[in-house]
């Protein structure tokens, strides 16, 4: 039966060499979807209690979506999987690039990594099976020519798919990720030292099964009205005026409700760097390792971020697999010659506002280091503002820097510092962990600037601008993430398009009431936390998503795929299932929901004294509260209840 | 669903190179088989083999078009074509590449076949194209 699926999954034991196949019922992507949410489950039940994030226990998947292949758009994600070393957490990265349809292609819908190899291996895997290969000759190489050598061992006569770990990941620093495509990341999470320390350097996917749609006609049906939409793109505000527009947007008292379709333009003109000096001006961008605000890097510091500016280096749009709108950018290097990933939003505002350093190039240059080093931009950004303040107030000095002067701005000592990171050099050791280890080890109160949730640094938007960031940094079972829920996000996907019953938020409102927490509120959090899970679980792309679910069709796309007959409800519940699933992960490792934490700074406590935010706090335990049990978890504790369960016919 | 070989096979291995995933095995001048878990439809021994005995999964006998570059191949329509790259991952071969031009952050990255001599014609390209970019031409390789 042509379901889009591939109903396997495929197991490889590191230890002993073992690989076997694994046939998924039917039943268990009904529930679960596939990508995070199959992958939740299997893991969830498989990685015993208390493991060791580096040990042999965990186990590291590679799965593909649903959607992934089937005739769909905007549904060309990957996502890697496994107990987070970094936050102990459920951890997932999520990424574009080409590997998605690789995965398909070699016959199953996931690939997952147990045990751990005594000396560094590969997998290659193709149509007709797997194996692993000695990879000694790859290990100590960064990742994009780790790729290179792959892809011209492998791909002179078949597409072969890479992704693969840099320096980073194999000195397992807490915050690397996974590289595929020239330096596309699954990024957060620090999974890349979990691969590392599996002594796995990359997969190579060279499979070409095809993958079959239960009803390609309609498929292709729903893909050419949603690329009406995509193609809709009249002319838009140049570079300047995007910052004018984000300043007009904080003098107002209110808000306007927000529909992606804007957003949508700016994304497909600039790519996600269209926000570079918007979200500063509005007080979404965070500055000076959240500290700052818009005052202390107004136009005149960011204006070699300003997105026509930035974007003078790119030469070509880049897609990720199957995507209508191409948010990336091929951008070349000083060299003239080299072609490189333009910097997303999150890095450019990471390693530049966060440090107050306002050298593009350096941006470009610090970008295309990490990726090669495949370490998470977020996190290395957030560590540098945090150690730039520790130097501030002292409780790091030129004797612990090695001699680098860490202030604000100074780009040199930033760059100096960053490749000390990635080598593991020095007070680079010290750093590579992310803020939550460094703080503990430098002790001294440290605790108090390093900015993170649940230990994972934070994405480039601020809670006290949008307070549906701060609640999901918390209530998520991944802490730290700024890709799963906010109350823009919500606007955005316009679910109650699709779901009545779901709030409406008015076109025009206060910002005042943004500080509110009630159960619309959480109905808000919970809806995204739910959707999201189904975007995953079909492998699709929150871009598209925030177009809006009347412009992307990804109930209408899952049901031709499948031939389900789900009704968009239908799917909130399995995005809701598969969050009880990674809540209970979380309490099976020994983390209490409770405890996942986020730095008080950002929640506005002390209020800021001036800028976008000024005066506001965010109240983050009464938003909480107010989630948890709209998710049907107990609200003082987390933890899904028993009528939640069997709601959610989850059987344990 | 796969493709299979008659008994008219003469194990002659023709179809075993052309063949993108060594689908098909057996020893020469003996009768071939396909394994039919592997296979992926594309067609190819059909299209080459000389002696008349490849099966399609319909259980009809494949056309041989007897000179390779009368295969079909695919031409791109940059009208349509948004640039996705489904194309590019659904070709089993991988001959299919994008320009490498270079413009602003505006341009776009067209597909075009790089290897014409590995297309073996098995409109995976066409079929997956979702907006109908891409069609076969049978005229010349
Ligand atoms: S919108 Fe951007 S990130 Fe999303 S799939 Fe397209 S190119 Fe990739
Ligand atoms: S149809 Fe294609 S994949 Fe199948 S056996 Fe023939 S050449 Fe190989
Ligand atoms: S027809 Fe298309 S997919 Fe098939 S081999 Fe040729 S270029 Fe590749
Ligand atoms: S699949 Fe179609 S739209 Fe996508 S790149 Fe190829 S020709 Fe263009």
């Amino acid at each position: 039966m042509n379901r889009s699926y591939m109903g396997k999954v495929l197991w490889v034991d590191l230890t002993t060499g073992r690989i076997t196949t694994e046939t998924i019922p039917d039943d268990l992507y009904n529930r679960f979807l596939s990508g995070n949410g199959l992958a939740a489950w299997l893991l969830y039940r498989r990685i015993p209690a208390g493991a060791d994030p580096l040990g042999p226990d965990n186990i590291l998947g590679f799965v593909s979506g649903v959607l992934t292949s089937s005739g769909s758009l905007f549904t060309g994600r990957w996502m890697v999987v496994g107990k987070s070393p970094l936050t102990g957490t459920w951890g997932d990265a999520n990424c574009g690039g080409n590997l998605a349809p690789g995965i398909k292609g070699c016959g199953v819908d996931g690939i997952f990594f147990t045990g751990q190899s005594d000396r560094p291996v590969y997998l290659y895997a193709d149509t007709k099976g797997a194996e692993l290969r000695d990879a000694i000759h790859l290990w100590g190489k960064d990742a994009i020519e780790t790729e290179r050598l792959l892809v011209d061992e492998h791909g002179s006569k078949q597409r072969a798919r890479v992704a693969c770990i840099g320096m980073a990941g194999e000195r397992r620093s807490l915050i690397s990720g996974i590289v595929n495509h020239g330096g596309r990341l699954a990024a957060r999470s620090g999974l890349g030292a979990v691969m590392g320390a599996k002594g796995l350097k990359a997969v190579v996917l060279c499979g070409s099964r095809r993958v079959h749609a239960y009803d390609p006609k309609a498929m292709k049906a729903l893909s050419l009205a949603c690329n009406e939409h995509v193609a809709f793109q009249p002319p838009f505000l140049n570079g300047t005026m995007t910052a004018y527009l984000g300043a007009l947007m904080r003098m107002l008292p209110t808000q306007m409700k927000l529909d992606g379709m804007l957003y949508k333009i700016m994304l497909s003109k600039w790519g996600t760097v269209n926000q570079n000096q918007m979200a500063i001006e509005m007080g979404d961008a965070p500055v000076m390792n959240w500290k700052g605000s818009n005052r202390d890097f107004g136009l005149d510091k960011s204006k070699l971020i300003d997105p026509d500016e930035f974007t003078k280096p790119v030469v070509a749009k880049y897609f990720c697999y199957s995507c209508p709108l191409g948010c990336g950018g091929i951008s070349l290097a000083p060299d003239g010659k080299t072609e490189v990933h333009r910097p997303e939003y999150e890095s450019t505002i990471a390693l530049g506002g966060l440090c107050l350093n306002e050298d593009a190039n350096s941006i470009y240059y610090l970008n295309e280091m990490l990726n090669r080093a495949g370490m998470d931009t977020i996190s290395v950004g957030g560590t540098v503002a945090f150690a730039i303040e520790c130097f501030e107030k002292g409780l790091l000095t030129p004797k612990e820097t090695d001699g680098l002067k860490l202030t604000w701005g100074n780009t040199d000592a930033i760059v100096r510092l960053v490749e000390k990171m990635v080598k593991r050099e020095g007070i680079g050791d010290l750093l590579a962990d992310g803020t939550r280890a460094a703080a503990a080890r430098i002790g001294k109160g440290a605790e108090e600037m390093a900015i993170h949730a649940g230990g994972q640094e934070l994405g480039m938007h601020d809670g006290r601008y949008d307070p549906g960031f701060a609640l999901h940094n918390v209530v998520e079972p991944t802490p730290g993430r700024h890709t799963i829920g906010a109350y823009m996000y919500y606007e955005m996907f316009q679910l109650w398009r699709e779901i009545p019953d779901l709030p409406d938020p008015a076109l025009f409102y206060l910002k005042r009431s943004k500080y509110r927490a009630n159960r619309e509120k959480a109905a808000m959090g919970a809806a995204c936390s739910q959707y999201m899970n189904v975007i995953n679980g079909a492998g699709c792309c929150l871009f598209g998503a925030l177009m809006g679910a009347h412009r992307i069709p990804l109930f209408d796309w899952l049901n031709a795929a499948t031939g389900w007959k789900q009704t968009p409800e239908g799917y909130l519940v399995i995005g809701h299932r598969i969050q009880a699933v990674k809540q209970l992960f979380n309490i099976k490792q020994g983390i209490n929901p409770k405890d996942i934490r986020v730095s008080k700074r950002v929640l506005g406590d002390p209020p800021q004294q001036e800028g976008a935010n000024k005066g506001v706090t965010v109240p983050l335990e009464k938003l909480r509260r107010y989630y948890w049990s709209g998710m049907g978890f107990d609200p003082e504790t987390g933890v899904p209840t028993s009528e939640c369960l069997a709601r959610l016919n989850l059987t344990i | 669903m796969a493709y299979s070989i008659t008994h008219e096979c003469i194990g002659c291995s023709v179809c075993m190179r052309v063949c993108p995933v060594d689908a098909i095995i057996g020893k020469p001048k003996e009768r071939h088989r396909i394994v039919s878990e592997i296979c992926i439809d594309c067609g190819a021994c059909g299209r080459i083999c000389p002696h008349a005995s490849v099966k399609n999964p319909k259980g009809e006998l494949c056309e041989r078009i007897r000179i390779r570059s009368r295969w079909p191949k695919p031409k791109f329509d940059h009208q349509r074509c948004m640039g996705c790259t489904i194309c590019v991952e659904a070709c089993p071969t991988g001959c299919i590449d994008l320009k490498t031009d270079r413009g602003n952050r505006e341009t776009l990255r067209y597909p075009f076949l790089k290897k014409a001599r590995n297309c073996m014609g098995c409109t995976f390209c066409m079929l997956e194209c979702p907006v109908d970019a891409v069609y076969m031409d049978q005229r010349v390789g």
